[in-house]
C-alpha cells in the first residue's frame, strides 16, 4: 500500500511538472507564419493578387519574384512547375512602406520593419547611429532592419529647436560657418541636410532660429554639394520663405493657418514636397492618436513594451488653438488636390508615435484629411521615390528589390486594412514578424527600507545596484562631480558630493544617482511606498538640489527641488503627491545640483525609502 | 503494519491483533473507489461533462484564443470538482439509505468517520483525475501556459474547494429519497454551474445574474481559482473564502441535524 501511494504521488507530481510553462517573460515569440507562406522566399509567384507597384494598381494579376527581384507582372504566367505558387485572391501586395520623417535610435529600424515599413528617412540622429545602418542598406541580406537614409545632425542655432534634447551638437550663428557645417555633415554621411527655421515675421518665437540669410546660404551650399535641403517649420510665413529661397521640401505641416493660393502655386512652381507628419501634429494638439493604434487588434500584439509606452506618451499642452489640427488637415487636402507631392511621415518616436505602427496611423490621418486611399498609400511608397534619391525603394517595378507586404484585405477600400499584414518581404526574403507576449515584465516590489547609511560604503546599497556619480557628460556636457565618504560625530559615515555645474547644455546637472535594480532593463515597483527621506546639509550657506525619480522608458522625471542649509536636517519627499509618473516601474532616483552654474558641495546621510 | 493478515478474511477471524484503524479507512476508501469506477452512471458524466463542455466552448468555439482557454479551463475544472463531491456524497448516501446498506454500515464496528473520510478521499481522487485531464487538454489543444506554481496552486485550491460541496452533498444525501436524488442533484448541479459563471465567463451574464452569483458557492470557488491567473473580477480573497466557509459550516450543521433526526426514527 505504501508503495502504491508513493507511486501515485510521484506520478501526480511528475504530471504537474510536465505541464507547459510560459515562454520567458521578455522573450519575443516569432509570429507563426503559415507553413506555406514560409516557403515563399527568393523565387516564387503570387497568383490572382491585387498588386500596387507604387504608382499603378493592378486589380488581378500574377507577380513573379526571381532572385529577390520583381521579374514579371502579368496575368496567367507560365512558370516552371517547381516554383512555389501562392494564391493571393482577395489579398493585396503593396511596396514596403517608407516613413519619410523619423528619428532613429535603439530598436527603431527593427520596430519599423515589424510593421512593413522597409525604409525610414531619419531627420536627426547622431552620425554614429546612422552610419551603422546606412552602410548596410544596399546589402541583400539586411533583413533584420529597415533601410535607413539620414540627415544626421540638423542645422539649428544656439538654443534653437534641436538643442533641447541634451545632445551637444554644432550650431550655426553666422553665414560664414555654413560651408564648413555642410561639408562636415556630408563627411559624416548625411544623405540630405535638414534645417530648423522660424521666420522673424512669425507670430510665435518658441526657440531662437537660424537667420533668413543662413537658411539662404544653407540651401545654396547644400545644392552646390548635390544634397537636398529640407526645412522644419511650424507656420505658414516661415514655410513660404523657405520654399521661396529654394528649399526642396517641408518636413512638417503647420497649424497656425491654412495654405493660400499663392503658397500652393509657389509649391507647384518650385516642385517642392511636404511631409505633413499629421501623427505628431495631432499629438501636439493633445489628440491621443496613439491610443487608436493600441486599440487595433492587428497592431497591438506586435508592439514592444517600449513602443506601447511611446504611443501612450503625450506632449505637454502648448495651448494650440482648437482649430489648429483642422488647419493642418485643410492644408494637406488643398495641397494634395492641387497636385503638390505629399509624403507620409510620422516624426516617431515623439510622444504619441512609434516606429512602424504610427505609419499606419499616418495613412489613416491622411485619408481623414481628404486624400483618397490610393493617394495616401502612394504618399508612403511611389511618391517618396520621386522626391528622394533612394533607388527603387517604394516601388515594385520590374527589376526592383521585392520589399513588399501582403495584406489580408483591400486598403484601397478601407485604409485600416494596411495593418492586416499576412507577410512582409524585404529584398525578396520573408521577414518573421515579432509578436510580443501580453504581460509586462514583472517589476520587483520594494518594501520600506534603508538604502544606505554610508557607514560601510558610499557606493553599495542595501538593495539595488548602488549609488554612482552622474553628470551631464552623459549627454555631452562638461560638469564634474566627486563623491567622498566622511564621518561625523562618533564615526557615523556620510556622503559628501562635491563638484561643478558647467554651462554648455540647456539642462546641465551634476550629482549622484541611486540605481534601484540590478539591470537597467527592469524597473522597480515603489508604488506602495510613501516617501524618500534623507539627512542633508549644504557646505555653503545654502544649496539648491533637485531630487529626480525616473520611470523606465521616460526622460521626464518626477522632480522636487529642495533648499539645503548649513545644518544637518532631515528631508522627506512625499512621492505619492507628485503622482505624474508610473511609480510601479522606476529605474533610478537622482539627487543633483543643476539650478546654478558653478561649484557646489552638499552632504547626504541615511538615505531611505519609507 | 500487518498487511496480509487483515486483508484476508479467513485470517481475519483468527486475527489476534487489534483491528488497525488506518487499514479500516484504507479498505473502505479502496472498496468505495472500486465500486464507483464500476458505476458508469457516476464516472462517465462526472468525468465527461466538464471535459466535453470545455472542448466545445473553451477550444473549438473559443471567442478569444488568448484568454478563453485559460479562463474556461479554470471554470470547468471548478465545475468538474463539484460534480464528484455532490454525486458521491449526495446520490451515494441517498441510494445506500434506500438499500439499507447505510444502516448496515452504521451498526458495523467501522467508525462513522471512515465512511465520511473514504468518500472525501474518493471525491479528491476524482477531482484530481478531472483536473489532470482538463489541464492536459488545455495545455495541448488550448495552448494554455502557466507557471508550475500556478498549475499546482490551482489544483490545490480546486481540491480544497471541493470540500464545501462534500458538505452540501452529504446534507442532500441525508434528506433526499433514493429515487429522486440523482434528478434533484442534477437539477441543482447544472443550473448552479451555469449561474455561477462556470460555463461561460460571468461577465457574459446580465448584471442582475452577476450579482445573484454572489450567493452561489461555485462562483466563489471559481473566482478564488481565477485569482491565480489574475482573471478574477477583483473581489477580496477573504470574501470568497468566507462565503465558502459559511456554506461548509451551515451544511455540516444541517447534515448533523438530519443524521440525528434519522437516528431518532
Amino acid at each position: 500500500m505504501k508503495i502504491k501511494v508513493f507511486i501515485g504521488v510521484i506520478v501526480i507530481a511528475g504530471f504537474f511538472l510536465l505541464l507547459p510553462q510560459p515562454v520567458d517573460k521578455l522573450q519575443q515569440e516569432p509570429r507563426q507564419v503559415s507553413k506555406f507562406l514560409s516557403k515563399l522566399n527568393n523565387n516564387f509567384i503570387l497568383r490572382n493578387v491585387r498588386f500596387y507597384d507604387g504608382d499603378v494598381l493592378y486589380e488581378n494579376t500574377d507577380v513573379l519574384v526571381q532572385n529577390n527581384l520583381i521579374a514579371k507582372i502579368e496575368k496567367n504566367q507560365n512558370v516552371s512547375e517547381n516554383l512555389v505558387e501562392f494564391d493571393g485572391t482577395n489579398k493585396t501586395i503593396l511596396p514596403g512602406f517608407i516613413d519619410a520623417h523619423t528619428h532613429v535610435y535603439g530598436n527603431a529600424l527593427k520596430d519599423a520593419l515589424n510593421f512593413g515599413v522597409t525604409t525610414e528617412l531619419d531627420m536627426f540622429t547622431v552620425p554614429e547611429t546612422a552610419n551603422q545602418y546606412q552602410s548596410v542598406r544596399e546589402n541583400d541580406d539586411n533583413i533584420e532592419n529597415a533601410d535607413l537614409f539620414s540627415s544626421t545632425i540638423l542645422a539649428t542655432t544656439r538654443g534653437g529647436h534641436g538643442t533641447e534634447y541634451g545632445l551637444k551638437i554644432p550650431v550655426l550663428e553666422t553665414t560664414t560657418e555654413v560651408d564648413d557645417f555642410v561639408r562636415k555633415r556630408i563627411q559624416q554621411g548625411a544623405d540630405y541636410i535638414k534645417a530648423v527655421y522660424n521666420s522673424k515675421q512669425a507670430d510665435k518665437q518658441f526657440y531662437p532660429s537660424i537667420s533668413y540669410e543662413i537658411l539662404s546660404t544653407l540651401i545654396t551650399v547644400a545644392h552646390h554639394q548635390d544634397r537636398m535641403l529640407l526645412v522644419h517649420v511650424d507656420n505658414l510665413i516661415s514655410a513660404r520663405e523657405a520654399i521661396m529661397l529654394g528649399a526642396d521640401g517641408l518636413v512638417h505641416s503647420f497649424m497656425d493657418s491654412v495654405v493660400d493660393e499663392s503658397f500652393i502655386k509657389l509649391m507647384l512652381k518650385k516642385n517642392a514636397f511636404i511631409i505633413p507628419t499629421l501623427s505628431v501634429e495631432a499629438s501636439v494638439a493633445q489628440q491621443a492618436v496613439g491610443n487608436n493604434l493600441l486599440d487595433d487588434e492587428n497592431i497591438m500584439p506586435f508592439l514592444s513594451n517600449q513602443q506601447k509606452h511611446e504611443l501612450k506618451a503625450a506632449f505637454p499642452d502648448f495651448d494650440i488653438p482648437s482649430d489648429g489640427l483642422q488647419n493642418a488637415f485643410k492644408s494637406v487636402k488643398k495641397l494634395s488636390l492641387a497636385g503638390v507631392k505629399i509624403l507620409a511621415g510620422t516624426d516617431a518616436p515623439n510622444p504619441g508615435t512609434t516606429h512602424g505602427a504610427s505609419l499606419h496611423g499616418e495613412l489613416r490621418l491622411l485619408v481623414k484629411a481628404g486624400l483618397n486611399n490610393q493617394e495616401a498609400i502612394h504618399s508612403a511608397t511611389g511618391a517618396v521615390r520621386k522626391a528622394f534619391e533612394i533607388g527603387n525603394r517604394g516601388t515594385l517595378k520590374i527589376g526592383a528589390k521585392a520589399s513588399m507586404i501582403l495584406l489580408d484585405g483591400n486598403p484601397f477600400v478601407d485604409i485600416n486594412d494596411t495593418s492586416k499584414i499576412s507577410a512582409i518581404w524585404k529584398n525578396g526574403q520573408l521577414v518573421e514578424r515579432f509578436k510580443y507576449l501580453d504581460k509586462e515584465p514583472t517589476t520587483i516590489k520594494i518594501s520600506p527600507s534603508l538604502i544606505s547609511d554610508f557607514n560601510d560604503s558610499i557606493q553599495s546599497t542595501q538593495f539595488g545596484k548602488g549609488i554612482v556619480a552622474t553628470t551631464d557628460q552623459f549627454a555631452g556636457g562638461d560638469s564634474i562631480v566627486q563623491l567622498t565618504g566622511l564621518t561625523r560625530n562618533k564615526g557615523d559615515g556620510y556622503l559628501q558630493v562635491h563638484g561643478e555645474v558647467k554651462a554648455g547644455l540647456m539642462f546641465p546637472w551634476s550629482g549622484i544617482t541611486f540605481l534601484l535594480s540590478e539591470s537597467m532593463q527592469q524597473g522597480v515597483d515603489i508604488s506602495n511606498l510613501e516617501s524618500i527621506s534623507f539627512d542633508a546639509k549644504s557646505n555653503t550657506e545654502s544649496q539648491i538640489v533637485s531630487v529626480l525619480i525616473f520611470q523606465q522608458y521616460s526622460f521626464q522625471p518626477l522632480e522636487q527641488t529642495l533648499l539645503l542649509t548649513k545644518d544637518w536636517q532631515n528631508y522627506v519627499i512625499d512621492i505619492k503627491k507628485y503622482g505624474s509618473i508610473d511609480l510601479s516601474n522606476i529605474v533610478n532616483i537622482s539627487i543633483v545640483a543643476s539650478e546654478k552654474r558653478g561649484d557646489f558641495e552638499f552632504s547626504l546621510d541615511n538615505l531611505s525609502l519609507n | 503494519m500487518n498487511k496480509g493478515k487483515v486483508i484476508d478474511p479467513v485470517f481475519d477471524k483468527l486475527n489476534l491483533v487489534k483491528p488497525n484503524l488506518i487499514n479500516i479507512y484504507y479498505m473502505e476508501a479502496k472498496t468505495e473507489t472500486i465500486r464507483l469506477f464500476r458505476t458508469p452512471g457516476f464516472c462517465i458524466p462526472t468525468l465527461l461533462f466538464p471535459i466535453m463542455f470545455y472542448v466545445f466552448f473553451g477550444i473549438l468555439f473559443s471567442m478569444n484564443k488568448a484568454t478563453m482557454p485559460t479562463y474556461l479551463m479554470i471554470t470547468y475544472a471548478t465545475f468538474g470538482v463539484i460534480g464528484p463531491a455532490l454525486f458521491s456524497f449526495g446520490v451515494g448516501i441517498a441510494i445506500e439509505r434506500g438499500q439499507g446498506w447505510f444502516d448496515l454500515k452504521e451498526v458495523s464496528p467501522m467508525p462513522a468517520s471512515a465512511y465520511i473520510i473514504s468518500r472525501i478521499v474518493l471525491s479528491i481522487i476524482f477531482s484530481l483525475l478531472i483536473i489532470m485531464l482538463l489541464f492536459s487538454i488545455a495545455a495541448i489543444f488550448g495552448d494554455v501556459r502557466l507557471f508550475h506554481s500556478q498549475w499546482i496552486l490551482l489544483a490545490i485550491i480546486l481540491i480544497l474547494g471541493s470540500l464545501p460541496f462534500c458538505a452540501v452533498g452529504m446534507t442532500l444525501g441525508l434528506f433526499l429519497k433514493s429515487s429522486s436524488a440523482p434528478a434533484t442533484i442534477n437539477l441543482i448541479y447544472l443550473p448552479m454551474g451555469f449561474l455561477s459563471g462556470l460555463w461561460l465567463p460571468i461577465n457574459f451574464l446580465p448584471d442582475f445574474m452577476q450579482s445573484f452569483a454572489n450567493l452561489l458557492p461555485p462562483y466563489h470557488l471559481a473566482q478564488l481559482s481565477l485569482k491565480v491567473v489574475e482573471m478574477d473580477i477583483g473581489a477580496p480573497i477573504i470574501l470568497h473564502i468566507g462565503v465558502l466557509l459559511l456554506y461548509t459550516l451551515f451544511f455540516m450543521f444541517l447534515a448533523m441535524k438530519a443524521y440525528n433526526k434519522k437516528d431518532k426514527q
